[in-house]
């Protein structure tokens, strides 16, 4: 098998990884009075940027910004764009900055999903409810954000294991 | 960083960056039901949708039984009892019902009843951030599902469709401050609309504006849809009231209510495709 076909199996395996995360994050969680429910998306972003080199995971990242757009019902793109964004900017500080640790995985994941949130959240609530939404923030998406962090880790373990693999068969071609 | 904005990988992300903003005034602009890219993003995703709602259901319904077997018995004592008490009321309605129709035939009054076609649907999707509870079903378009179609369960209101897809759609539930409804209060015959609110979205509520300062409606009062927009069908439960303050203006009042359904919960609705009287 060529190195490009190669590579193109392991985005497309990537792709079916976000449906499948994308469909997760979404499922109705029945009889569940709680507030704070799994963000996955974030994880899968700051993963395949930590794992992957280029121009490629930035797309990737705008791919997943698209698919929380369509499940969650916002301006479809806007999300696109702001997880470009963000991709982009964790990528520089991974090269210049940031080590990549099990903790750096884990604050990344948090410090994306709060951002990714926020930036939801002043377009969509403060904006136009004011500072009456503002337990949304507390109660809603700064749990939310902690919990994504948690949930990070392990889909970074997976995405770390597809990236390798492809690595090694590259390698032994 | 001066290599950078030489750089191939700039010019891709400028690139992707103006396909998104176009994404974003195709969607924002278009007047189908929803975009051509969200359309098929929404389609890839649907049948995985679908198959995770199935097994959370499954999932759900087992652990339930276990964690609810005590307060099933009860309820199950209580429904018996208001079975019976039902039964005895369904007596007196069909006579009540019979002595209607003699009184119509005799007035010559034309039975103007509504004719209402449902589609069941199934909810698969609720977003995590949304804090008024918005979900995707798994019907759409191929279903005749059309924007703003009502969106009842077999207690009342649930909301309205706000985004239509292929095989999915979007649903506003009654707690979204852009919901807005026509209503009435079945006591007094008071009119008023239904939006959600932020800080009663969170306990469940929706709010009832516009009732005049000499309403007479109390606690406990059932409010159903007036239905005099021709966009919803008239008589459906919404709620019932469980506090009635003054606005801050002073000029009428509010009330605080709460809805039939509980829209966190629901996992099966209806959706109202048609209706005698509709304006569309």
């Amino acid at each position: 098998m060529t190195r490009g076909k190669k590579t193109a199996i392991k985005w497309a395996a990537y792709t079916f990884f976000l449906i499948i995360i994308t469909a997760l994050q979404t499922m109705p969680m029945y009889s569940n009075k709680f507030e704070i429910r799994g963000i996955f998306i974030t994880g899968l972003v700051v993963s395949v940027v930590v794992c992957e080199d280029g121009v490629a995971p930035l797309i990737y990242a705008a791919l997943c910004g698209l698919f929380w757009d369509v499940a969650g019902g916002g301006l479809f793109g806007f999300g696109g764009l702001v997880m470009m964004g963000l991709a982009l900017l964790l990528q520089y500080m991974y090269v210049m900055l940031i080590r990549r640790t099990w903790w750096s995985i884990i604050l990344s994941t948090i410090a994306v999903t709060l951002i990714y949130c926020l930036v939801d959240y002043i377009f969509y609530y403060l904006i136009v409810v004011g500072i009456d939404s503002l337990p949304i923030l507390l109660y809603k998406i700064l749990p939310n954000s902690l919990i994504a962090g948690i949930i990070g880790l392990p889909i970074y373990f997976i995405i770390r294991r597809i990236s390798r693999f492809f690595e090694k068969t590259n390698g032994s071609n | 960083m001066k290599h950078f904005f030489e750089s191939t990988k700039l010019k891709i992300l400028a690139a992707v960056s103006m396909v998104l903003i176009g994404f974003m005034v195709y969607a924002a602009t278009s007047e189908e039901y929803a975009s051509l890219p969200s359309q098929i993003v929404a389609g890839v995703l649907s049948p995985f949708q679908s198959a995770f709602a199935a097994v959370s259901d499954k999932v759900t319904d087992f652990t339930g039984w276990f964690a609810q077997a005590n307060e099933l018995y009860e309820e199950n004592q209580q429904l018996q009892e208001e079975n019976i008490e039902l039964q005895n009321q369904l007596i007196e309605m069909e006579q009540l019902r019979a002595e209607n129709e003699q009184y119509k035939e005799y007035l010559g009054i034309i039975d103007d009843y509504e004719d209402i076609t449902l589609e069941p649907a199934f909810v698969i999707g609720r977003d995590a951030l949304d804090s008024y509870y918005s979900f995707t079903v798994d019907k759409g378009s191929t279903d005749g599902i059309e924007l703003y179609d009502t969106v009842i369960s077999s207690s009342g209101v649930v909301g309205i469709i706000v985004e239509v897809y292929t095989y999915t759609s979007k649903v506003m539930t009654v707690l979204d401050p852009s919901f807005s409804m026509a209503v009435l209060v079945t006591q007094t015959n008071d009119t008023g609309i239904v939006s959600g609110n932020t800080d009663l979205a969170g306990e469940g509520f929706t709010m009832l504006s516009y009732l005049s300062n000499d309403s007479e409606a109390e606690v406990g009062d059932q409010v159903i849809t007036s239905g005099i927009s021709g966009l919803y069908p008239a008589d459906l439960i919404l709620g019932t009231i469980t506090s009635i303050e003054s606005e801050s203006h002073g000029k009428s009042l509010y009330a605080v209510i709460e809805p039939a359904v509980d829209v966190q919960e629901i996992k099966d609705v209806f959706i109202i495709t048609s209706f005698t009287n509709e304006e569309k």
